[in-house]
């Protein structure tokens, strides 16, 4: 009786506490939306009020922010999606060589950071220093027109080609288990090529190619960093660069309240595309046009187009990773910033990399790193698979809820998190957690919460749970089953999750710069937001080199380790 | 040893309730194989995991030796791993991280009092040879065979020395060979242990040749109980009649009581035995056996209880030859020599030996 009861504890502890965790910030985001104090976290009822809604919404700037994020996420969205198709139709349904390396290099794509590519791009295009602008004006004279990546177009660019990785792994199943008869009777009716792939196979994909498109945007609306590098300085804000602004902007004295207010807005488009989503997936297994048999899909077969099917195919993968990850390699080299040519390759110097070794900060940043993205993968791990064990095993009478819970945080822009464990450590000020790692880590764990217990079912479900009641039957209560049963089986999923938790907490910026206080809560990913704010362009490079270098080489472990449904849900930042 | 007293059990779906077990009372005594057999879905996996523990019953009460594990009125519920059982489930639940003598040490190191490692390792090792698996104590379990893996699960059960094993279907997943092999050997090995068993299956011959108690299970009730031999010979309704064995079923009406009545059937008259209490007048089924049935081509030897009929089909299989013979309206069924002479289309005759032919109340 008394073990039953323990269990009992322990499911209302995990579900008490992912409760907390989930509902409290939103609590104190919503709250502070109505402040007018100064100072957040100061609700108290006289200085509460519609003052900051009318403010933000009456200010004919939001109205310029939203169309501004109206064309980013579905510029990017659609490039995205035209990219990712393409991407997808070629190494599935056609005869295209070297598909391999599309198979291998796209999902690679994901170990580039968007803050890292952002900053590679503005070495590229920036007005001023950019070489290739440089060089343009260097060959046709100091008036031609420049590309100029600080701009709306950029962004679109930038993150199309972010969010192509994503699309495509969603897509290349879809493809590959399409009913190829169908395509074949449209042929034997006379259709050409062209007009099949038009009138038939794209049609039949269209419900899920809506569920990807959602799931896409979402991720455009969420992301921060391209539109905080691209956008901030020429002062093109999108939603989430708008609330950084407001909060982290030196000049003025910070409105928390106002960007309370202006995230709430965030928050409804969020959660609202959310439940679309949910329903449109639904609807897309209903449509059942892609059936499980593995056949062989027809080919189409490209004639000469095969080599420059590839080519376009390889400029995507250069432009995606190796020409970010060449220019930072240069970069990292020079003493100072400037375009490339012989006289600089003579110049080249290992200075950057030294200075790093004797900079403090980067030391701290990078103990900090460990600490925080260890402390998050692990706490992620933990929490999700308890989480899981309760809504998966149990009789739990909330584990509905529960699951639901652990969703949620999914929902909620990283920024919009930020802001809101911002005032909750702020309020609960009795732990001391303000301005630390752990700060940043808790945060992190409930955002990554959605995609751990996702694997974590999807693993429990598979586990036959005669499995789990022979251990029970032989005499093991249930803590010593969950240990002796659970974990080991679980294993592949436990470290994949890790992994993947790792590889996101170390890059995404969003989060931490809300919760960003100084030195003792800096991550490596800040540290470089602020050293490229300040202008230290080489010694960025040079961290952003070796970051990339650890990230390709984590994604390629997770590739190895076979970790391949995981890989799938990698969502792009 | 193991005693159920009216036992409920309620699921609770999105579809509204199941009611799969509806007041069950069992007594399975010191020793026994005692087999539930049923049609699927009647309840007898719920039962048995009730009595392991696994599934929450909603009412009754349940006692594994001479301790109450179960009661709803006491608001009683001893979890599974304190129940002095061994468990083979149907999917045998083989660990697949852990290797074959892992797996049979599992319940060992489960014990509340520690076991020394050579303990165990004997224990092992003496649980293997019981099912034949000496030697394999190294291989992954995934390795092994089906029939392996069902040996295995069976040393897991009963290495800790539980007083009563439960089995779920555990021949279900051996091709047909095996599980005849498998059934001997595994009644032997449990009367050998002297373990009390409740054996769980849809299969009748299993139940039939293994089982010293057999109890029909249907809709979430037990319909009878008692020995193969009774179960077969004198099934009390036509439910069971029809479960076990094959049955012809002859509708009548008494037309004379008497430890050996009459029955009015297809215009002829049956001596039969009847059941207790019927009236004349009552209607009836009577039940025989296809193995019972004498069938003449010629004349009859005995006069009593002669049915005449036509034969309609011969069906060849194997060792028998059934042949349908259409009498008025029914068919009846009966199980010849395959080598016997009988044509289609012949005019026969059908004699019913008293004895066999059961009343039933209709
Ligand atoms: N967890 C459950 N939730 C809801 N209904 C259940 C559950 N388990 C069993 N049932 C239902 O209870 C009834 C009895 O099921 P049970 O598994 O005991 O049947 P069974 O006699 O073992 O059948 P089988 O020979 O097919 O194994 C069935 O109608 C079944 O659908
Ligand atoms: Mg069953």
């Amino acid at each position: 009786m008394g073990e039953t009861l323990r269990l009992h504890l322990w499911q209302h502890g995990i579900f008490l506490l992912i409760l907390f965790l989930v509902l409290a910030p939103l609590a104190f985001l919503i709250l502070g939306s109505f402040s007018t104090a100064r100072l957040p976290g100061d609700f108290s009822l006289d200085a509460m009020g519609l003052v900051n809604y009318i403010k933000v919404y009456s200010d004919p700037g939001t109205f310029e922010i939203f169309s501004n994020t109206v064309i980013y996420v579905a510029g990017s969205t659609a490039l995205a999606l035209a990219l990712a198709v393409s991407l997808a139709w070629l190494v599935e349904r056609t005869n295209m060589p070297g598909k391999v390396l599309v198979y291998a290099g796209v999902p690679m794509t994901l170990a580039v950071p968007g803050m890292l590519q952002a900053m590679a791009w503005v070495l590229l295009l920036s007005p001023r220093i950019g070489f290739i602008n440089q060089l343009l004006k260097d060959i046709f004279g100091p008036e031609t027109p420049i590309i100029d990546v600080y701009s709306l177009g950029g962004m679109v660019f930038l993150e199309g080609l972010r969010l192509v990785p994503t699309a495509f792994l969603m897509l290349v199943p879809l493809m590959r288990s399409m009913d190829p008869t169908l395509e074949e009777a449209a042929a034997v009716s006379g259709a050409r090529p062209l007009s099949t792939l038009r009138k038939v196979t794209l049609r039949l994909l269209a419900p899920a190619l809506v569920a990807v498109m959602i799931y896409q945007a979402m991720t455009a609306l969420e992301v921060f960093e391209i539109p905080g590098i691209l956008g901030l300085p020429a002062g093109i804000y999108v939603f989430s660069t708008k609330i950084y602004a407001i909060v982290r902007t030196a000049t003025f004295m910070p409105v928390y309240g106002q960007a309370n207010a202006l995230a709430m807005v965030y928050l409804f488009i969020a959660v609202a595309t959310t439940f679309f989503y949910t329903r449109m997936i639904g609807r897309a297994e209903r449509y059942a046009v892609i059936t499980g048999k593995g056949y062989r899909p027809r080919q189409l077969d490209l004639g000469k187009w095969k080599i420059p099917a590839l080519g376009c195919a390889l400029l995507f993968l250069f432009l995606s990773i190796v020409l970010p990850f060449l220019v930072f390699l240069y970069a990292s080299f020079l003493p100072y910033l400037q375009a490339p040519s012989w006289n600089v390759l003579k110049a080249l110097t290992l200075k950057n990399y030294r200075l790093l070794a004797e900079y403090g900060e980067v030391g701290s940043a990078l103990k900090n790193t460990v600490l925080m993205v260890g402390a998050t993968a692990t706490a992620t791990v933990v929490l999700s698979f308890l989480v899981s064990l309760v809504v998966i095993r149990s009789k739990f009478w909330g584990r509905k809820l529960l699951d639901q819970m652990a969703f949620m945080p999914h929902a909620i822009p990283g920024i919009v998190m930020g802001i809101a464990f911002f005032w909750l450590f702020l309020k609960i000020d009795f732990l001391p957690l303000y301005g630390t790692i752990w700060a940043i880590s808790i945060g992190f764990t409930i955002s990554f919460l959605a995609y751990g217990t996702r694997s974590m079912n999807a693993a429990l479900l598979q586990i036959h749970k005669e499995l789990e009641e022979a251990a029970y039957v032989s005499g093991a209560p249930p803590w010593r089953t969950m240990w002796r049963i659970f974990v080991p089986l679980m294993m592949p999923t436990l470290v994949g999750v890790w992994i993947w938790v790792v590889l996101h907490a170390v890059r995404i910026a969003g989060m931490p710069l809300m919760l960003y206080e100084g030195p003792k809560n800096q991550v490596l990913a800040i540290l470089i937001w602020n050293m490229w704010d300040e202008g230290y362009v080489p010694a960025v490079a040079a961290i952003g080199t070796l970051l990339m270098i650890v990230l390709l080489l984590l994604t390629l472990a997770v590739r190895l380790l076979g970790f391949r449904r995981q890989t799938m849900q990698i969502g792009g930042t | 040893m193991i005693r159920i007293e009216q036992l409920h059990v309620r699921y609770r779906t999105e579809r509204g309730e199941v009611y799969a077990v509806r007041g069950i009372d069992l007594n399975v005594k010191q020793g026994q194989f005692f087999t539930l057999l049923g049609p699927s879905g009647c309840g007898k996996t719920t039962t048995l995991r009730s009595v392991a523990g696994l599934e929450k019953p909603t009412a009754g009460e349940i006692y594994v030796g001479d301790e109450i594990v179960f009661s709803s009125v006491k608001g009683l519920s001893v979890p599974p791993y304190k129940r002095d059982i061994g468990m083979v489930f149907q999917s045998y639940a083989i660990w697949p991280h852990l290797n074959v003598f892992e797996n049979v040490a599992f319940p060992l190191r489960e014990m509340k009092k520690r076991v020394a490692q050579d303990e165990i390792r004997s224990r092992v090792r003496t649980a293997l040879s019981l099912v034949q698996l000496e030697g394999l104590e190294d291989r992954p379990a995934p390795f092994l065979s089906g029939g392996q893996q069902q040996r295995l699960a069976l040393a897991r059960a009963l290495v800790r020395e539980p007083r009563v094993l439960l089995l779920d279907e555990p021949l279900s997943n051996l091709d047909a060979k095996l599980r005849e092999e498998t059934r001997v050997e595994l009644r032997e090995l449990v009367k050998r242990l002297g373990i009390t068993t409740l054996y769980v299956t849809h299969d009748q011959l299993e139940a039939l040749t293994m089982s010293d108690v057999v109890a029909v299970m249907d809709g979430g009730n037990i319909v009878q109980e008692g020995s193969p031999v009774e179960i077969y010979r004198a099934p009390r309704d036509r439910f069971v009649a029809n479960f076990i064995g094959l049955s012809n079923f002859l509708e009548g009406r008494v037309t004379k009581v008497g430890r050996l009545g009459e029955v009015e059937s297809s215009g002829a008259t049956l001596k039969c035995v009847l059941p207790d209490g019927v009236a004349t007048g009552d209607s009836v089924i009577v039940v025989i056996r296809p193995e019972d049935l004498n069938l003449y081509t010629g004349a009859a030897t005995q006069n009593d209880n002669i049915l005449e009929g036509k034969i309609e089909a011969l069906i060849f299989m194997g060792d028998t030859l059934e042949c349908q013979v259409a009498v008025g309206k029914q068919i009846i069924r009966i199980k010849l020599h395959p080598s016997s002479p009988a044509a289609r289309g012949e005019t026969v005759r059908l004699q019913l030996p008293a004895e066999s032919c059961r009343a039933l109340r209709a």
